[in-house]
């Protein structure tokens, strides 16, 4: 009789789930957008670099490169044009809906392997350049692998739960008293280039420690890759100034003179060293002096 | 005589370092380790010159431009034969699954320190611009889309040292981002 209470429990909470609306409205979106300011934000925000299958001889943006998580195996969409497969039957509404607040066109939450949290303050400019940019992308008409997670972790719906608990604001808004190019870097640094997704350790819950542990390093990645601290402290430590990370992210060279491997290896192959010379240095200025951390 | 006391020092830290870092390694792991290691050594001392910190010296380049075509192309290829790949060592063992690409990068490694060689003459260039493959324009290579072409010697040769130095890092680091263990 308990068991089947709490079933019955269990499936009226997942209903209730699935009925509580988190998606907040999408005005229309009529701006023209710029192909090469798409192109390069989706660069530095590292849509090619999750979205192509490197490992696996897979196309650009078709999605299926797979990250081990703790709770299992999330697979990257398919963005390129494709009706079937891809986004080509999508509106920039649908498109904004998804990069700004991470949901599927039905209002269905995407895991938060999609680093969507960082881009919640894209401006709609952004979302149409990146949108014109997008469609510059031959469709690729193959489907990706079904996310493999355990129950309760398949039950997306439970993620509207994960939202409430551990959704935070990006911190890209501009601080007063700082330069131009401080300001600069903490846009991309917090924002398109989301370096505490890996650079902040997270909980049991997969959410970010952003009041304890933020920037502080990650040792339990998707795919076992660590990620160390970049608090400004211990990036001085770690022989860093502006001049070298900047230059680090454009060739992957560190203070030691060995290179990058690794997940910051990709990073800077698929996305910084795409950037320009002044959105480096701005990235470095930030973060070798995150003053209010 | 400070500065011979500080280089002595300095000497034997490295020596130390190595010792840690290549502890148990022996024959041709120990080879490789050491070849990679001369590689990072010579990067970190040529790389504020690089970066233009320092003046530039066409002579630092051609010498480092002969330290890593020492150890790039088929040599570094012939230190790692299949089976090789015990402790300490961090090569991934798809190397020998994915001998083709590890090839590619080796070779391009080598090509690339062959130009830096020849182009020595050329000056520094700017040190800080953007690798000047990618930042074109070229939308389809920017969304990830655009064919690869191999650039031949004579091609590279024609690039700054500058641009030619930070294009040999990213090959390193696409090389230790497939084929190296991270900590």
């Amino acid at each position: 009789m308990g068991v089947v209470a709490l079933m019955v429990a269990g499936a009226g909470g997942i209903t209730g789930l699935r009925l509580y609306p988190v998606a907040n409205p999408v005005e229309a979106i009529t701006l023209i957008g710029d192909v090469g300011a798409g192109a390069y934000l989706a660069r530095a925000s590292g849509c090619i670099a999750c979205h192509t299958n490197v490992e696996g001889g897979g196309l650009p943006l078709a999605g299926g490169a797979g990250f081990e998580t703790q709770f299992g195996t999330v697979y990257a969409a398919n963005l390129t044009t494709d009706p079937e497969f891809g986004i080509g039957d999508w509106s920039i509404e649908d498109f904004a809906k998804a990069v700004r607040q991470g949901l599927t066109p039905d209002d269905v939450p995407y895991y938060p392997v999609f680093t969507y949290a960082f881009y919640q303050d894209f401006s709609d400019q952004q979302i149409a350049d990146l949108w014109v940019a997008f469609q510059t992308v031959a469709p690729v008409n193959e489907p990706v692998p079904i996310t493999d997670l355990a129950f309760p972790f398949s039950e997306r719906d439970g993620l509207k739960l994960w939202r409430a608990a551990f959704l935070h604001a990006p911190r890209t808004t501009p601080v007063s008293g700082q330069s131009d190019i401080w300001n600069r870097g903490r846009a991309l640094v917090e924002g398109a280039t989301h370096c505490a997704a890996c650079h902040t350790e997270r909980n049991i819950a997969g959410g970010r420690k952003v009041y304890t542990g933020r920037m502080e390093g990650n040792d339990v990645l998707p795919g076992g890759f660590k990620a160390p601290a970049i608090t400004s402290t211990a990036l001085v430590a770690s022989g860093w100034d502006v001049d070298s990370l900047s230059y680090a992210l454009q060739t992957g060279i560190m203070p030691s003179g060995d290179t990058f491997g690794g997940g910051m290896g990709e990073v800077v192959q698929m996305g910084t060293r795409f950037m320009t010379q002044e959105d480096r240095i701005a990235m470095a200025t930030y973060l070798m002096d995150q003053s209010d951390e | 005589m400070k500065f011979r006391t500080f280089t002595f020092a300095a000497s034997i830290a490295v020596l130390a370092t190595t010792a840690v870092a290549h502890k148990g390694a022996t024959g041709v792991l120990l080879e490789r380790m050491n070849g990679m290691l001369a590689m990072g050594k010579a990067t970190k001392a040529i790389a504020p010159m690089m970066r233009g910190l320092e003046d530039y010296d066409a002579d630092r380049t051609t010498d480092y431009a002969a330290v890593l075509q020492t150890h790039s192309g088929d040599a570094m290829l012939a230190l790692f034969p299949e089976g090789m790949n015990a402790a300490p060592s961090v090569a991934k063992d798809v190397i020998w699954t994915n001998w083709e690409d590890f090839s590619v990068l080796s070779s391009q490694l080598e090509t690339y320190a062959m130009a830096l060689g020849l182009a020595a003459q050329n000056g520094l260039g700017d040190a800080g611009a953007s690798d000047g493959s990618m930042m074109d324009g070229d939308m389809a290579d920017m969304m990830g889309g655009a064919v690869v072409e191999e650039k031949t010697l004579q091609t590279l040769a024609s690039l700054s040292v500058s641009t030619l130095f930070a294009q040999s890092a990213q090959v390193c680091s696409a090389c230790h981002t497939k084929f190296r263990a991270e900590d």
